[in-house]
């Protein structure tokens, strides 16, 4: 699996658990402990142009990769080191789901970064996907707000640096 | 001193970032919710970019200074 899809894969797979334990600890209000749309923009194709129902896209997260970097460590240029950087974009509507409450999106905002930083601090020693595919070590990085206030939209730009150790050259 | 100040780097990171903004118009239109980039936040995000990249030339020529002068 690529690295994109991998790290969509740790998100979607890891995701339910680190909401219900926000839940649980009281960090995030059960309203706001939901499943957002993981987006591969790379998969967007035609047959996916559906309409999406409003009320069941609670959040949308978008991954872009940034960089790839690999260097040869060893005196022999045997083995290979990987670091990746990703860009991960949390997109959150303020619709009327919200009802009265006018933080409704903000809340759901920050309840959906605190997830995603709990997922990436939980497999911050490593991820293995069912095909075997693996980070060695996740860095959860810098914030950016980047809020719409025109289309009622608000939004959290992530920085995530992924990295393999010691694969093996062929 | 070899920090220089490059404006098609910026050109190049923006024109990344316009790019995103396309894919995400898109993706929008896939999703039937606007969850698009504004042109504000394509520039925001150029400007972060270019700012890291600065950083690092700026970091790796003081790295270079000290080597240099510890050495």
């Amino acid at each position: 699996m690529d690295e994109v899809s991998l790290l969509l894969d740790l998100l979607s797979t890891q995701w339910g658990s680190n909401a219900i334990a926000l839940k649980n600890a009281g960090v995030i209000n059960l309203s706001h402990a939901v499943t957002p749309d993981f987006i591969d923009i790379r998969t967007t194709t035609a047959n996916k142009g559906s309409r999406v129902d409003l009320s069941r896209t609670p959040a949308t997260i978008v991954v872009f990769e940034d960089s790839q970097n690999i260097e040869y460590p060893t005196a022999n240029y045997d083995i290979r080191n990987e670091t990746y950087s990703f860009t991960i974009h949390i997109r959150v509507l303020h619709d009327e789901r919200g009802g009265a409450d006018a933080s409704h999106g903000m809340d759901r905002l920050r309840a959906i970064y605190l997830i995603l930083r709990r997922v990436i601090e939980s497999k911050r020693t490593g991820y293995t996907a069912s095909d075997g595919s693996k980070f060695n070590q996740l860095f959860f990085g810098s914030r950016t707000e980047s809020n719409d206030r025109g289309k009622r939209l608000f939004g959290y730009k992530v920085t995530l640096e992924a990295k393999r150790f010691a694969l093996a050259l062929p | 001193m070899a920090i220089t100040i490059d404006l098609s780097l910026f050109n190049k990171l923006l024109s990344i970032q316009k790019e995103r903004q396309l894919i995400m118009n898109d993706v929008s239109e896939n999703l039937g919710i606007d969850i698009s980039f504004s042109d504000e936040e394509v520039m925001k995000f150029a400007l972060e970019d270019y700012q890291k990249a600065i950083k690092k030339q700026i970091d790796t020529e003081v790295e270079t200074w000290m080597k240099s002068l510890f050495s």
